[in-house]
């Protein structure tokens, strides 16, 4: 089990920490509650409806979308600051990487999946 | 270890064309069947005719041998490994094929005449192309699977030919009880194959033959499952009580099918497999006592019995007793021999029978017939020329055979089968005069009432219970006459073509096939064993003489007769209960279980056992359908349930090794 | 610097992966700019030409050994057949679509189909845990999917419940994954082989969670539940496709496990909860289709005793059992597609021919259809002369030439259940006309009759010529 100690140690950090910070304010303020505060945001713009309505699916698929090109970024990002080691090979990943994305993001285009009907 | 190779590889086009011959012309009166009309049978029995004549022709390749390899092989289909289909042509199969289209020729021939104005004419000898096909393939393949094939088709086309007059309850009862029965030993030779592919590898008879020594103490159950399937097909104790049932089907069937041909397949496989019994003594006394009680049951039964048809059943099934006895004790030669007379004389009897059935307007109880011989003088003749063949009269065919049977058995040791077999030549002598007196000696007792005969039923005067297609044509008598008049020919001479020569060339024939042992000379010589069994036929005769000779007018005779049948032996008469016994031992019990189950499951099913499964399985069915509530929960619980239990299984197994 | 770290071997070794995917970009590419009521069939045409692409490329790598990318994917004929099955099925699949489903939804339904069939395709070759894991994800992404491509809410419904199932069997398996990476530190499968693994209790543990996973997939009882629900939501080719790919692909993990992967002097115990599931699968399967009013949903159950039968002839682990599971596998696989296309043949995209009333009296309008359902009834039922007779025949011998006779006992008393429900169908079809107006029956294109046609030729001839592929060592090491 020796070299798992420490990862056993961190998830118990881990976990200690966000139940302290979820707990711990509960246990410690005193709660006055009035109705500002049970709205669904205490700042900025006054809210129209409740927020429990129903979202348009629309919301969602954007969403997915965002999700899509989010990954792509991320993996953007190592591949650009190894991009001298892995040379060609890597230029070609990326290639085919961007190629498949880029269809896909031309059927979506194409099947009207970003306008909002 | 001897190695045994089956026949020498080859093509063979007359093989094949004298195995697919059949097949051809059935499928020909089935799909033109209304066009033929007539010609249907003269087709169904010219492609018997070929076949046969192909017989003859390719018999030299049947007994070519080539370094050890006796026969033609032709190899068909290479289908996986260890099956490999193909057709053996060798001296066993030949003997049967000559049997099979010879014999089955002239009763397609005579079929033309009985089945004369039968209004699905062509299906009927579709059905009997169809099932001499199946018997070929039976007696032609060259491995155990191929054997099945076969024997699953005579299986069906008998059910076919049994049930053929389906209007009528009883014979389609009949047709389904002989086809249950046949199951059952379908059945057991699968078994007997599975063992075979887990312990050879391989259902070919040459494989398996070369490797009897693979099977260790499992052959005694390999011998004991092919022996339930020969049991089952050649009605031998306790299985041979769909025999006499099978009589419902037209005559001619009862003498291709229940007499001359399917019902020896137990005897042919006994035969081809006598490698394995070789090697199991136990297995060969087991089928040497069933065949000789058989042989001995079957003979008492047959003097209880008033049907014409069903004297000559369980004349059969007593027959057919001494050829198992013959192959199970290691007589192959004498067996095999007792088939091949057999089928000549038993046929004879059969379709001497039709003729009195057809001229008496379907009449079969011989207690109303008496006195034909001046009115059917040919059938007369042929039948008694079969009844002293059967009896063993020296000189006729089957006393050559069954004394080589009898004979058989005291060499290989079992004198207590050589006296049943005595015993047994006695009764069936006695049984089968009586058959011949009554039918055609004495008064003619047509026209008296039956009631006065004793007779149970007397409301089925009229409506026989035999053949009774009910628009009677009369065909021109020579198409029946003259098969029959053939048959004569070798009833006669057959024993003669393979024993006439003394030490005969019988045995050198089949001399690969069995691998004979020398045998201590017998304390009793073949001559004396002849003379033991004359003085008991003659005796037998001699009972049957007196009982059933002179029984004066058609009045006297008829009072005798109707003693006899009002004080008959119960036991006699209901056939040892042995339908009973099959009734109370596995019918009823069914039958029981499923009320029992039906009272729990459903209270308004009590239809039987089957049903009763459907209805277990629609519950259980059910209950399958109330866990797939379609709700998610549910099936997530269900898969992590499952795989708690999984988990626990492997940490607690996983912990403890 | 790392140097291109890949041989033109690796390239040939994933080739038919790479058309797959190829083909899955043309798709939806072509579909955009086909006219309107082209779109139906060039999607099937150019998914079907990938598709006969991949197969032949296939079948160029059936001699060659070995593993590729670092021993992430195995050659060789194992890997083979069952890439070619999957194949087969993906093409059976595709030609379904060109009688049920909207023509809008064509094009990606077929281009999400090639996705999940490139899942299938790895998990063929996969010889390492992550290799797996990435094709049964691959897989089942896309065939979430695909079960919710269809306007009905159960098809809807079907989606959501397989979503949520099927990751929770997921996560199980990832788990399991993760212990048996713990018991022999190496995603290799090969590196399980060990002898002193036997008795880890690690490999143990990571084994029994891996089992779940693979058994939900192929639907083994009691893992089955979501099979009925999502095979009746999903559209037909789908239905069709994850019938015969999903298990093709699993059982190839699961039989490299089997064959390859576990150390050396394992117990039966260890294997011994895998044949219980396959006994009672064979139950639940066969009891559950009796009830049963839709033709998907039947075959679902039928899915679940038929995965029973195949795992009948991996009991024991000989070569010779797993060169009977190919075969029965592809009789089944055969046998279900056939069985999908008469459906289809009856369908649009309201799909008709999935209600089992819809078979009622069929002989006498469609006797062509009605035959060819009743040889796939047939042989789904394991009746002669049909592939599925030889296929449970040799099950069955596998079965009780190693020993497992009460495997053997329960695949003769399923398959007598069975009868039952398969036999009604076809009585239905045969019975009379009973003089109800009958919805008037679709006219299906040529290359469905067509199919139908070689499937049932298939399915008779090889039951005479049982070629088993001989080069099938699933081996890893």
């Amino acid at each position: 089990m020796a070299p798992y100690g420490s990862v056993a140690l961190y998830l118990c950090v881990a976990l200690a920490a966000a139940l302290l910070f979820t707990v711990l304010p509960g246990l410690l303020a005193k709660p006055k509650p009035n109705a500002h505060k049970d709205e669904a945001y205490e700042c900025g713009v006054e809210p129209t409806s409740s927020v429990s309505g129903r979202f348009p699916v629309r919301f969602y698929l954007i969403a997915m979308l965002f999700v899509v090109f989010d990954v792509e970024a991320a993996s953007f990002y190592p591949w650009a600051v190894q991009m001298h080691a892995l040379r060609m090979f890597g230029l070609l990943e990326m290639a085919v990487f961007v190629v498949v994305l880029g269809i896909g993001y031309a059927y979506v285009w194409k099947k009207g999946g970003f306008s909002w009907r | 270890m001897i190695h045994h190779v089956m026949g020498v590889d080859g093509t063979y086009p007359l093989l094949l064309t004298l195995w697919l011959l059949p097949l051809l012309g059935g499928v020909l009166c089935w799909a033109f069947g209304p066009q033929l009309k007539t010609a249907a049978g003269w087709l169904a029995s010219g492609a018997l005719l070929a076949s046969f004549v192909l017989t003859i022709v390719a018999w030299p390749t049947a007994t070519q041998n080539l370094n050890g390899a006796v026969g033609a092989h032709q190899a068909l289909v290479s289908w996986m490994p260890g099956f490999d289909f193909g057709l053996l042509f060798d001296p066993l199969s030949l003997i049967w094929t000559c049997i099979i289209t010879g014999v089955g020729f002239l009763i397609h021939l005579y079929s033309i005449g009985y089945m004369h104005g039968d209004r699905a004419f062509a299906r009927f000898f579709a059905f009997l192309n169809f099932f001499v096909f199946a018997m070929l393939t039976l007696v032609l393949s060259d491995n155990f699977a191929g054997l099945l094939i076969g024997w699953g088709l005579v299986g069906l086309a008998s059910y076919f030919l049994i049930g053929f007059w389906f209007e009528k309850p009883s014979a389609v009862a009949a047709a389904r009880k002989a086809f249950v029965i046949n199951v059952v030993g379908d059945i057991a030779i699968m078994m007997a194959i599975f063992i075979m592919i887990a312990k050879v590898g391989s259902v070919g008879y040459g494989d398996v033959f070369s490797h009897v020594a693979a099977f260790g103490p499992t052959l005694f159950a390999v011998c004991v499952c092919l022996f339930i399937g020969a049991a089952a097909k050649s009605a031998q104790l306790p299985l041979h009580t769909w025999l006499p049932d099978a009589m419902e089907g037209p005559t001619p069937v009862s003498a291709l099918i229940h007499a001359a041909t399917m019902v020896t397949a137990g005897v042919y496989l006994i035969a081809r497999c006598a490698p394995l019994w070789n090697a199991s003594p136990d297995a060969q006394l087991l089928v040497g006592t069933v065949g000789g009680l058989t042989a001995l049951v079957g003979a008492i039964l047959g003097t209880a019995q008033w049907d014409i048809k069903r004297i000559l059943a369980y004349s059969t099934m007593s027959q057919i007793g001494y050829m198992i006895m013959g192959v199970g004790v290691g007589a192959y030669e004498g067996g095999v021999a007792h088939f091949f007379t057999h089928a000549f004389f038993k046929a004879q009897l059969f379709l001497g029978s039709g003729i009195v059935i057809h001229a008496l307007a379907n009449e079969q109880d011989v207690r109303r017939m008496g006195g034909l011989r001046k009115k059917l003088p040919f059938a007369f003749f042929a039948m008694l020329i079969g009844v002293l063949a059967i009896c063993g009269l020296p000189g006729l065919s089957g006393s050559f055979s069954k004394d080589a049977v009898i004979q058989g058995a005291l060499e290989h040791g079992h004198p207590w089968l050589y006296v049943v077999g005595v015993v047994t030549a006695g009764i069936t002598a006695y049984y089968m005069f009586r058959m011949l007196f009554l039918t055609f000696t004495g008064a003619h007792r047509g026209e008296i009432d039956p009631s006065h005969l004793g007779m149970r039923h007397p409301e089925l005067v009229g409506t026989p219970h035999g053949d009774s297609h009910s628009e009677h044509h009369h065909a021109p008598a020579w198409l029946m006459n003259v098969p029959v008049a053939i048959l004569i020919v070798p009833t006669i001479a057959a024993g003669w073509l393979l024993f006439g020569g003394g030490a005969s060339w019988w045995a050198t024939f089949f001399a690969t096939t069995f691998a004979p042992e020398t045998l201590p000379a017998a304390p009793i010589s073949e001559m004396a064993t002849t003379g033991i069994v004359l003085l008991i036929v003659a005796l037998g005769f001699l009972v049957a003489y007196l009982r059933y000779g002179r029984m004066g007018d058609a009045k006297a005779a008829a009072e005798k007769l109707r003693m006899e049948t009002v004080h008959a032996f119960p036991a006699l008469t209901n056939a040892f209960y042995f339908d009973a016994a099959l009734d109370a031992l596995f019918v009823r019990p069914a039958a029981w279980l499923g009320a029992l189950s039906a009272q729990i499951l459903d209270p308004h099913i009590i239809d039987g056992a089957v049903r009763e499964i459907v209805h277990l399985a629609r519950s259980l069915g059910n209950g399958v359908r109330a866990v797939q509530s379609g709700l998610l929960r549910a099936y997530v619980l269900l898969v992590v349930g499952g795989a708690v239990v999984f988990i626990a299984y492997y940490t607690l197994i996983g912990v403890h090794r | 610097m790392i140097a291109n770290p890949t041989t033109q071997v690796d390239w040939n070794g994933i080739a038919p992966i790479i058309t797959i995917a190829v083909t899955a970009l043309v798709v939806p590419f072509a579909d955009l700019f086909a006219r309107t009521h082209a779109k139906r069939w060039v999607a099937i045409l150019i998914g079907g030409l990938g598709t006969l692409l991949a197969a032949g490329l296939c079948a160029q790598q059936y001699g060659s050994t070995g593993t590729v990318f670092g021993g992430a994917f195995a050659l060789g004929g194992f890997t083979v057949v069952f890439e070619e099955i999957v194949l087969l099925a993906l093409f059976g699949s595709l030609l379904l679509f060109a009688t049920t489903m909207q023509e809008r939804r064509v094009g990606g339904s077929v281009a999400l189909m090639l996705w999940s069939a490139c899942g299938a395709l790895l998990m063929a070759g996969a010889s390492n845990l992550m290799t797996v894991f990435l094709g049964i994800e691959l897989l089942s992404l896309a065939l979430y999917c695909l079960c919710g491509m269809n306007d009905r809410p159960a098809s809807r419904e079907s989606a959501l419940k397989y979503l949520v199932l099927s990751s929770t069997a997921s996560g199980f398996m990832l788990l399991g994954m993760a212990l048996l990476f713990g018991a022999s530190g190496s995603v290799a499968l090969s590196s399980l082989t060990l002898g002193g693994l036997a008795t880890s209790s690690f490999l143990w543990s990571g084994s029994a969670l891996f089992f779940v996973g693979l058994a939900f997939k192929m639907s083994l009882a009691p893992f089955h539940a979501w099979s009925p629900d999502v095979y009746e939501g999903a559209p037909m080719p789908v239905t069709a496709f994850m019938s015969v790919a999903t298990k093709a692909a699993t059982l190839a993990v699961l039989a490299r496990f089997l064959y390859a992967a576990l150390p050396t002097g394992m117990s039966s115990a260890f294997l011994l909860p895998i044949w219980i599931l396959a006994g009672l699968s064979m139950l639940v399967g066969n009891l559950g289709m009796l009830a049963q009013t839709d033709l998907k949903r039947l075959l679902a159950y039928s899915g679940v005793a038929q995965a029973g039968y195949l795992l009948v002839a991996l009991a024991g682990t000989t070569a010779l059992g797993l060169r009977y599971a190919i075969y029965y596998l592809v009789a089944y696989a055969i046998m279900n597609l056939g069985a999908f296309s008469v459906a289809a043949a009856l369908s649009d995209e309201k799909e008709a021919g999935s209600a089992l009333s819809a078979y009622h009296a069929l002989a006498s309008r469609r006797p062509y259809l009605a035959a060819m359902m009743s040889l796939f009834l047939l042989a789904l039922a394991g009746l002669p002369p049909t592939a599925g007779f030889l296929g449970k025949i040799l099950l069955l011998s596998t079965g009780v030439a190693t020993g497992y006779w009460w495997l053997a006992v329960l695949l003769i008393l399923g398959t007598a259940i069975s009868l039952f429900a398969y036999a009604k169908i076809i009585r239905a079809m045969y019975a009379r006309p009973d003089g109800k107006a009958q919805p008037e029956l679709p006219v299906a294109p040529w290359p469905a009759m067509i199919s139908i046609a070689l499937y049932g030729i298939a399915l008779v001839v090889m039951t005479f010529y049982p070629l088993t592929p001989s080069n099938i060592v699933p081996f890893v090491r």
